[in-house]
């Protein structure tokens, strides 16, 4: 049912309008004193020479993968955790979803295995 | 006794309330949304009052561990600290720098702080009484820990909008760490779902029921998945020891080295917002929920709303405990850690429990 989502959608719009408020109030109480040096971005006291804005290193590519990799692997064995007890205690199933989900954890461990070996685990 | 008084007033309210509805004509949705309105007062309040009682005892929990008082002044043994720091924040310049993304820079903690309220919606407070759980979602578990791994994005938001080095490199680092960690987390809780065969917080909190030996903790096939959780909650809440993101002594402060007063105060805020979310998830994934651990037979004064929060709080001593014993792990040991030591301990867990659910030790068809 969609009104199941509803609460939801209040807890998100109450949030902001939450943060909005208290920074509003601050806005309105603080003082505000700025100049030129306080506005430098920190770097321990010296002027900083270039923007910060850079590449990104290629170790979060790998990782990312890694990452999507099992998150839908999640996505399939949380449907099956949930109807695990019930098939496992119906006669003649016993370890038999287990196994099935044994394998494509399998599949899925040699991956990280392989990736293992390859370094791609490695963070340097 | 005291819950079922609770129960008694809420539900007098709550008839009080669609009565007054009927008679007026005014539509049930309507009614709906001042409950919710009312359910999300109740869940703020709750979050900061436990956000500043975090605080008060992480300060006395870290002054205990290294033989000091902690917050002494303020107040008697220092309970007013906290809610005047809560004040001084609020009333504090806030500086944004001069080559900033002046809309990612706000937008960064308001999304960090957010994310880990909306959470807070699944939670089963207490047994069914109406404001006991916003809403029960079939999905609960996976709820929180979805919409919480999106506070990443505000941290990136955050770190790349103050166009500082140490926040950006924050950052990146908050980013690879949440979502390695996260990895972990769900294995953890997957296990938890084969146990109990829901996702409902509340069908999981169910499972647990009738007595202290149902509880999670004393069955000893989730075990690997308790050690699981322990560890990657920690991470995924970037706590010593893995607070890798700010690390003082590399990154000054990490992705909020450039946010002061309020936009700091939500960063803050959220953070202990969060932690106080994953330690009422731990809590009822592993700690029976709202339920007693006294006998059923004997007659339980406390409300399970109490008993909730009493396990949550030795959720996050437990932690901050580990915090403040054990020291900081380099960059690359943290990600080595989550990659080679929990995502391998993940699949352990979830075998160890399968086989114990398979052969039947943990009592078939629930």
């Amino acid at each position: 049912m969609a009104l199941e989502y509803g609460p939801v959608g209040l807890f998100v719009l109450g949030g902001f309008v939450f943060a909005i408020v208290a920074l509003v109030i601050s806005y309105i109480i603080r003082p505000a004193d700025t100049y030129d040096r306080k506005l430098i971005p920190y770097e321990c006291g010296i002027v900083p020479s270039t923007a910060a804005w850079h590449r990104v290193r290629i170790g979060y590519y790998i990782i990312a993968l890694l990452f999507l990799i099992f998150e839908v692997e999640a996505a399939f064995l949380f449907p099956w955790a949930t109807v695990l007890r019930k098939l496992s205690g119906t006669p003649g199933w016993g370890l038999l979803p287990l196994a099935e989900m044994g394998i494509f954890l399998g599949i899925l461990l040699l991956g990280l295995i392989y990736a293992w070996r390859k370094g791609d685990l490695q963070w340097n | 006794m005291a819950s079922t008084l609770v129960k008694t007033i809420l539900d007098v309210i709550h008839n009080w309330a669609e009565g007054l509805a009927q008679q007026w004509g005014i539509p049930h949705l309507f009614v709906s949304i001042a409950a919710w309105i009312a359910a999300f007062v109740f869940v703020i309040v709750l979050v900061l009052l436990m956000v500043l009682l975090a605080v008060y005892l992480e300060r006395k929990v870290s002054g205990a561990i290294q033989s000091r008082l902690g917050p002494m002044r303020v107040g008697p043994i220092g309970l007013f600290q906290t809610p005047m720091d809560a004040l001084k924040i609020l009333t504090k310049e806030d500086i944004v720098p001069r080559d900033a993304d002046k809309i990612l820079h706000t937008a960064g903690p308001v999304i960090f702080f957010v994310t880990a309220v909306i959470g807070y919606v699944v939670i089963p407070w207490d047994r069914a009484a109406i404001a006991a759980q916003v809403v029960d979602l079939n999905i609960g578990v996976l709820f929180v820990i979805a919409v919480s791994s999106i506070g990443v994005l505000g941290i990136m938001a955050g770190g790349w909008g103050s166009n500082n080095k140490y926040a950006l490199l924050g950052a990146m680092r908050a980013v690879a760490q949440m979502v390695s960690y996260e990895v972990a987390l769900l294995l953890a809780i997957v296990c938890v779902v084969m146990q109990t065969g829901s996702l409902s917080l509340a069908g999981i909190t169910a499972d647990q029921g009738g007595s202290l030996l149902q509880w999670n903790l004393l069955r000893w096939w989730m075990w690997p998945a308790l050690l699981l959780y322990i560890i990657a909650s920690i991470g995924e809440s970037k706590r010593i020891p893995f607070d890798i993101p700010e690390a003082e002594s590399e990154l000054v402060a990490g992705y909020h080295t450039e946010y002061s007063g309020m936009k700091f105060g939500f960063f803050f805020l959220g953070e202990y917002a969060h932690l106080f979310i994953i330690a009422v998830t731990g809590a009822i994934l592993f700690l029976g929920g709202w339920h007693s651990p006294l006998p059923a037979t004997m007659a339980d004064p406390i409300p399970g709303f109490i008993w909730l929060m009493g396990k949550a709080l030795a959720v996050i001593l437990i932690m901050m405990w580990i915090r403040w014993t054990l020291p900081r792990l380099r960059v690359d040991q943290l990600m080595n850690f989550a990659w080679k030591g929990l995502v391998p301990l993940g699949f352990v867990a979830i075998a160890v429990t399968g086989l114990a659910i398979g052969l039947g030790l943990a009592g078939g068809g629930g």
